[in-house]
């Protein structure tokens, strides 16, 4: 059974600000290197399989799974592995929107002491969101899954819009992402966050020159 | 160094892989900063040059056998106390011949105490084909101490033709301040991995530079002006963070010895690289 409370988190319904992150694709459209459909899903591939996706689903495995006294570790990990200023924004702004927002609408104890003994210290968005996902006893293989289809379909979303495409064209994109999703997941379920790493130089560079863009719809 | 001699029969020479060391330390000494303390183990190596009029002590770290291969492991810790000034660099190119078996381990360890400032300006790692490099490093700057890093990586030895088609590579960085970890990052990927989309890409060269203090956000700007070609900059914090990749070593090469120089400078230090660089 579907978990009704995963398609809610990860609904564009929910106020984290989503929509306004772009992770690097704005730029990345702007130089010529995402021009149609295809290469869109490209793009979120390299970022669910070797970029920012990938680290923030194993960083959702090991929030999910430390101990209280890990926890603070893996946050601060979760919290410090960015490539540019834009993409942490991204993450930082939409963690701590998306804990605000479940512990309004779904509170429990876990997230508002969570909330309490992190302060002023960055909170990441897949770390929000593994901790609610554990706090509510939702599975983690379920979580994991959902956690990269708030990526992939928020990218997919900017793409429709930057590139253009149609919403269909938007909607293929998605339906070839799916596996992508299910073998990411599976990967990041084993994987050791001191161990993992990123390949993807050329969109890192892509977010840290967004910066200076000089007409700009997203964020990031 | 023992001596080894020359009638030995055909064994594998180099089964004893190489396990080397160097530990710095460097303390302020009234008006400037000296090296504290030195513990070296073979193969590597310390030579102190002396440095120019008004600049930091200097440590040039040397890899006696020429290169590392699969199972070596090197350790390098430098530690700059209170106040002090130090810069580290390496003597030449760090190469990473084809592995038979096993990463090259290469572990590095930097804390910089209040008012400090240091400096790892290392010249390229060569990556030959088949080499397997797994490098750590960690970095501890504390609040008002400054760091400027630098390290390099070549795919393959292009001067000869040769590109990096396999082997692997895992580059790690943590920056702590004051103990807190405030940024990671680490590329990891197989040799064949760098042609994908929005990976290296054919790229033969790719350098990472970090500037990390205070002033850093006001550095953004200069850096920017600095770089040219395929390059990024940007600032988390007291954190800035530089990119670079290039279609030739040469050129890479020469865009990190101008933002070295550039950064040096707007430290109020010589707007140089390290002597030795010029070799």
């Amino acid at each position: 059974m579907i978990d009704l409370r995963l398609l809610a988190w990860t609904s564009p319904n929910c106020p984290t600000g989503a929509f306004a992150y772009s992770h690097g694709l704005e730029q990345a459209v702007e130089d010529g290197d995402v021009t149609n459909a295809d290469e869109l899903v490209e793009f979120i591939e390299a970022v669910l399989t070797r970029g920012g996706g990938w680290v923030d689903a194993v960083m959702f495995a090991a929030t999910y799974r430390a101990d209280p006294e890990r926890l603070d570790e893996i946050a601060d990990l979760a919290a410090a592995f960015r490539g540019s200023a834009e993409t942490s924004l991204e993450s930082l702004q939409q963690g701590r929107s998306l804990l605000s927002v479940l512990r309004a609408a779904w509170p429990h104890p876990a997230l508002d002491a969570f909330a309490e003994r992190r302060g002023r210290e960055p909170i990441a968005q897949p770390v929000a969101m593994a901790l609610a996902c554990a706090a509510h006893e939702i599975k983690l293989p379920d979580g994991l899954v959902a956690q990269l289809y708030a990526t992939a379909s928020s990218l997919v979303s900017a793409g429709v819009r930057l590139v253009p495409l149609g919403q269909t064209q938007g909607q293929i994109a998605m339906a070839q992402l799916m596996p992508v999703i299910q073998q990411v997941a599976a990967l990041a379920y084993t994987a050791k966050p001191d161990e993992i790493g990123t390949n993807v130089v050329r969109i890192e560079l892509a977010s840290m020159r967004h910066e200076t863009q000089t007409t700009r719809l997203f964020r990031s | 160094m023992r001596a080894v001699a020359l009638d030995l029969p055909a064994t594998p020479v180099r089964l004893q892989r190489a396990d080397g060391a160097a530990c710095l330390r460097f303390a302020r000494r009234g008006p400037s900063s000296a090296l504290a303390d030195l513990y070296q183990r073979a193969p590597c190596r310390v030579l102190f040059p002396h440095p120019p009029a008004h600049e930091p002590p200097q440590a040039v770290l040397v890899t006696t056998t020429g290169g590392l291969t699969g199972g070596d492991r090197l350790r390098v810790d430098v530690a700059v106390d209170a106040g002090a000034a130090a810069t580290v660099t390496t003597q030449a190119a760090e190469k990473l011949y084809r592995s038979a078996g096993g990463d090259a381990e290469i572990d590095i360890s930097i804390s910089v105490q209040r008012g400090g400032w240091a400096e790892w300006l290392m010249q390229e790692t060569i990556l030959f084909d088949g080499a397997r490099l797994q490098r750590k490093t960690q970095i501890d700057v504390a609040e008002g101490a400054r760091l400027l890093a630098v390290e390099s990586l070549v795919f393959g030895r292009s001067a000869m033709g040769e590109s990096f088609t396999r082997g692997t590579v895992f580059d790690s960085w943590r920056l702590r301040r004051d103990g807190k970890l405030r940024w990671a990052d680490a590329q990891r990927f197989d040799a064949a991995d760098t042609q994908l989309r929005f990976s290296y890409q054919g790229a033969a060269a790719a350098a990472t530079l970090l500037y990390v203090g205070a002033d850093a956000p006001s550095r953004l700007a200069l850096v920017r002006d600095t770089l040219d070609g395929d390059g990024g900059a940007t600032v988390m914090d007291e954190l800035l963070l530089v990119r670079a990749i290039a279609d030739d070593a040469t050129s890479l090469r020469a865009t990190v010895a101008r933002l070295v120089a550039a950064l040096r400078g707007a430290a109020g230090f010589a707007a140089t690289v390290p002597r030795v660089w010029q070799c």
